[in-house]
């Protein structure tokens, strides 16, 4: 008797202390422990060995250099069966290039492409067009149907196979059906739900006048391709629907990329279809700040350094530059102050990005309520790898010195919280008013 | 150029991007089981008979004989993985009477063109 009593009380107390979670969110929460944990029997990769989850879901050179060498990213340095025609690991240490397979399997050796990995933040916002869904670097990721919900079982086969033989149920298991709707409905949920509404009331005059030449047909005409600097493209150019497009913009004819500095064997990359017709995905501006390296090839290691990429040849002479030039009569000349104005702009929104999602995260853990995509005991652990980035971002592009002390404030109160064993709820609810003051200093509301 | 030549040129491009899709790891994805596709946009049965000349082949699935026209240089994988081999490519001399076979019409529109077969391969 006394012991169900103590069971009915703790039934109560745990009731009482986080609010019981909705059909949606632990589907949601499936999802996220199959993409973090699941190796669907192959080689001990997860989804998270590449799209980690305090690295913004993706990965590059600094965090693949912090990870231990029997990480299952490394598999082909430490497997036998792996060590031949499935990674290249000098590409992948120095670029976080990861080989695939896009134009087939019928030459391993050769026949191969060396891609970055996409964050998979704001999906929700940016896998629809109107024709077809558009997953991965060149909007063909997709095996089967082509949605985000078949990527999984593309990728399974690809990354988290035993041998280069790739036979299902020796090699790795095919995802079920309930676990790919959970993933789905996982990455779903990642990141913004919605999109921006320019212009934004920002408050720094830098990247206010970013924002400006960014919107602007007559200069910057990234709005044209990253509407509302998302990544669908503009419904008053490209038509209403059209959704997130495919352009070829000549990244792949750019001298002196890294990989090829290597002299590793980089064949050039052919983008969308087979043969492919040279075009690439439009991936959103909104989390480029923290997410790079930049482009489907990690060719361009700054943001400044990918705004300046649409100022040379090998964009003004691509079919896209071309279309530009048509449209608008010139191609896009902007001067090094507009190209760090377009700069300061992403990456002021891109902080916002950051605050709001840890704000999300530290309100979730002190009002005790179920976010399904992130564990309840890691959410002030995301939350400081969030305002980490945050101080990075304004800190690399010398903007908003005064946020970045609420925001390292706010930083110092989270990581107190994350080391000590005293109660958190303080010392969280400290780092949600400095987050706020943050913000003010960045966007009137 | 116009504006309206631009959206005219990218709706076109567009199209024919949608025409293909990401196809290579399909390869390794045995039969019935394509995400999103098996069980509501492929045609599986087993094969009743083979025209080369025609280029047709005749399947009988659970509701009915189907006779297919092979249009669109349809590609096609062998499926060894009920014998725990790898699957390769074949070509039309692969389709034998008596094999079970999966079929993806282009657009998932029966009476398009095809997209690809799957064969289950004997060993």
């Amino acid at each position: 008797m006394k012991t169900k009593v103590i069971l009915m009380l703790g039934l109560v107390m745990v009731i009482g202390c986080l609010r019981m979670p909705s059909p949606e969110d632990e589907q949601i929460a499936l999802g996220r422990e199959i993409f973090f944990n699941e190796t669907f029997n192959g080689n001990g990769r997860t989804c998270g060995s590449c799209h980690g989850a305090e690295d913004n879901l993706t990965i590059d050179p600094i965090s693949i250099a912090n990870l231990p060498r029997s990480n299952a990213l490394f598999v082909a340095e430490f497997n036998p069966d792996l060590s031949k025609n499935f990674e290249n690991p000098k590409l992948m240490r120095e670029h976080a290039l990861i080989l695939e397979n896009l134009d087939g399997f019928d030459d391993l050796e050769k026949r191969v492409t060396q891609r970055g990995v996409p964050h998979t933040l704001g999906l929700s916002q940016s896998v629809d067009s109107r024709d077809g869904p558009r997953t991965g670097w060149s909007g063909d990721g997709a095996p089967g149907d082509g949605s985000l919900r078949a990527f999984a079982t593309g990728a399974v086969i690809q990354h988290f196979t035993k041998t280069t033989n790739r036979i299902a149920d020796v090699d790795f298991r095919l995802p079920t059906d309930e676990e790919l709707d959970a993933l789905e409905a996982f990455q779903l949920s990642l990141g913004r739900q919605a999109e921006l509404e320019l212009p934004l009331a920002l408050k720094s005059s830098k990247a206010l006048r970013g924002q400006t030449i960014f919107n602007d047909p007559t200069t910057g005409k990234c709005f044209a391709c990253h509407n509302n600097a998302g990544a669908n493209a503009n419904p008053g150019i490209f038509g209403e629907g059209a959704g997130n497009l495919n352009f070829n913009t000549g990244v792949e004819d750019l001298p002196d990329q890294p990989s090829d500095l290597t002299g590793e064997l980089v064949p050039p990359d052919d983008g969308f279809g087979t043969p492919g017709d040279s075009t690439f995905n439009t991936p959103s501006l909104v989390e480029a700040a923290d997410t790079g390296p930049f482009f489907h090839n990690n060719s361009i290691n700054t943001l400044e350094g990918s705004i300046a990429f649409y100022n040379g040849t090998a964009f003004n002479n691509s079919p896209a530059g071309q279309l530009v030039q048509g449209a608008t009569g010139s191609g896009i000349n902007l001067e090094a102050t507009q190209v760090e104005a377009i700069a300061a702009f992403l990456r002021v929104i891109n902080t916002l990005e950051n605050i709001r999602q840890s704000k999300e995260l530290l309100d979730s853990y002190i009002r005790r309520t179920f976010l399904g995509n992130v564990a309840f005991e890691d959410l002030t652990k995301v939350a400081e790898a969030e305002i980490e980035d945050a101080v990075t971002v304004l800190t690399e592009g010398t903007i908003h010195p005064i946020a970045v002390i609420d925001l390292k404030n706010a930083l110092v109160h989270v990581r107190k919280a994350n080391e000590s064993s005293a109660p958190k709820k303080e010392l969280i609810e400290e780092a949600l008013v400095a987050l706020g003051q943050a913000e003010k200093r960045l966007i009137e509301k | 150029m116009s504006l309206r030549h631009i959206i005219v040129t990218c709706i076109l491009m567009c199209c024919f991007l949608y025409s293909t899709a990401q196809k290579s790891t399909e390869l390794y994805i045995p039969i019935g089981k394509s995400p999103g596709l098996s069980g509501k946009y492929t045609a599986q049965g087993k094969v009743e008979s083979v025209n080369l000349q025609d280029s047709t082949i005749t399947i009988i699935t659970e509701a009915a004989s189907k006779t297919i026209k092979l249009k669109g240089h349809p590609e096609i994988m062998l499926d060894h993985s009920n014998h725990k081999q790898p699957n390769k490519r074949g070509s039309l001399t692969d389709i034998q009477i008596g094999v079970l076979v999966e079929v993806k019409y282009r657009h998932n529109k029966p009476g398009d063109s095809i997209e690809w077969i799957k064969c289950a391969m004997d060993n």
